[in-house]
């Protein structure tokens, strides 16, 4: 018999200073990322997040970006497509 | 979309070059500055984040607008000194009129008029234009409770500048022993009719259903038989009967018609609070009949709170009379109009049953009649002494 055990995540310890929510807005979607430490491209169709493991690669269309304090960056547009990077280059 | 605390305290737009977007909001990043860009290159940064923008653009070309929101109109308006006393001087007297009361709103009465309250409360303090300051609420209410024996609950409410009067009048229920009235009486008819319910309260039934009573015969006793225990009673109860009416009204051919002459200002009142002045005034008599037509101007804020500003205006309108004839058409109308409304009066505390309605011409008008038969309440109370 197996034992189900919801996952307490306060007790795998601190949480990774790298962290995506997507939601669903009005306009298309809001991509939260944390732990961002440059913007290397921006522009209305793409944009392309640093962090210290890697890249976020956001495509799409109308696309802003709106910084908030503690290196938490929100890319929200019509986003069609993000991909992930290992490494800095 | 401009956030709200932008909006008062104060935002700059400023408009960067598309290729450096990237570069500026990485040290916007680095510095903390909370901002949205949009991929055009234009963005919106706080009044007080001003300084570190400019360090965050520093070696980029743009271009900044000035001073928005609440904060740049108060910059603009600052140097002006006309519009900033007008604004400042609608503020104040904004502020100032929000300090008095401008309306009593009254509810929960049913038989006490508003009017009745109204006196109870300006007498107890709290009237319209009175300062709210000098109003303790909690006392107005133990004054109006004390003063008036019809009410025993009141809550005065404030919202904005308006007074919200909740009032609970007294209940006279019939388990009342307060309310027994004493002395003796019987319950008699007020009415020839035939009797269709009867429900005492007090006393002893003397008619039954399908009973014709005459005006004046009793209908319920205050004499209690010997099986009672005899003695004597303040008779009370409800008897409905049935009963006919017949209403008439008679209209003549001819008649005096009043047409209008002229319309002149007799005088013009203008009334702020309790205050009240007479800005205008006519004199000298005039030969022909007039009559006095007053028309009071009230105003309101946006439909909805009445302001304490009053314009009275009275006419003096001139008549000439001559004599006209109605037509057999007008007549009619003239008279069923009539007719109708002494129906309605006749009817108020009444169920009608059965109408039947005639007209006849005769030599000098028309002649119109209504014969109804309705039921209503004909009980009457009549004292009588003991001895």
């Amino acid at each position: 018999m197996t034992e189900n055990k919801s996952k307490n995540l306060s007790s795998e310890g601190p949480l990774s200073p790298f962290h995506i929510e997507v939601n669903r807005i009005k306009r298309g979607i809001s991509l939260v990322a944390s732990g961002v430490i440059g913007i290397n491209d921006f522009g209305e169709d793409r944009a392309v997040l640093m962090t210290h493991g890697g890249r976020i690669i956001i495509s799409g269309d109308r696309l802003t970006v709106l910084i908030y304090e503690h290196n938490t960056v929100e890319i929200s547009g019509k986003i069609s497509e993000v991909g992930f990077t290992y490494g800095k280059n | 979309m401009v956030r709200i605390d932008c909006l008062i305290f104060g935002y700059r737009k400023i408009k960067i070059p598309k290729d450096a977007v990237a570069k500026v909001t990485t040290r916007f990043l680095h510095m903390g500055v909370s901002v949205k860009i949009s991929s055009d290159g234009e963005f919106t940064v706080r009044e007080r984040d001003r300084e570190k923008a400019h360090t965050a653009l520093s070696g980029i070309e743009y271009t900044e607008s000035e001073c928005l929101g609440l904060l740049g109109a108060y910059k603009k308006i600052k140097n002006k000194p006309l519009v900033f006393s007008a604004v400042a001087v609608c503020m104040l007297f904004s502020s100032l009129s929000s300090c008095v009361v401008w309306d009593v709103r009254i509810d929960g009465n049913e038989r006490i008029t508003d009017a009745q309250i109204a006196l109870e409360l300006e007498g107890a303090g709290l009237s319209v234009g009175a300062p709210w300051w000098q109003l303790d609420r909690s006392k107005i209410e133990a004054t109006l409770l004390r003063n008036s024996s019809e009410i025993s609950w009141v809550n005065i409410n404030r919202r904005g500048s308006v007074a919200y009067v909740s009032v609970a009048e007294k209940h006279t229920t019939d388990g009342d022993k307060s309310v027994v009235p004493s002395g003796y009486a019987n319950v008699v008819a007020r009415a020839d009719c035939v009797i269709e319910e009867i429900t005492v309260k007090r006393g002893v039934a003397t008619v039954k259903q399908g009973d014709t009573v005459k005006k004046g015969d009793v209908l319920i006793s205050g004499v209690l038989p010997a099986e009672a225990g005899g003695g004597f009673c303040y008779a009370e109860g409800c008897v409905i009967g049935r009963m006919s009416d017949t209403i008439g009204v008679t209209v003549e051919r001819s008649y005096v018609k009043k047409s209008e002459k002229s319309k002149k200002i007799a005088s013009v009142d203008l009334k702020i609070f309790n205050f009240s002045a007479n800005i205008f005034k006519s004199y000298g008599n005039s030969d022909t009949e007039c009559d006095i037509i007053k028309e009071i101007k009230t105003f309101s804020l946006f439909g909805k709170a009445l302001l304490p500003l009053e314009i009275s205006i009275d006419y003096a309108t001139e008549y000439s009379k001559e004599a006209c004839e109605y037509t057999d058409s007008e007549m009619v109308s003239v008279a069923s109009a009539r007719l109708t409304m002494l129906t309605d009066l006749a009817l108020t505390h009444a169920d009608l049953l059965k109408i039947r309605t005639s007209g006849h011409f005769t030599d000098t008008g028309y002649v119109m009649s209504n014969e109804l038969v309705f039921t209503a309440d004909v009980s009457s109370t009549l004292e009588f002494a003991s001895e």
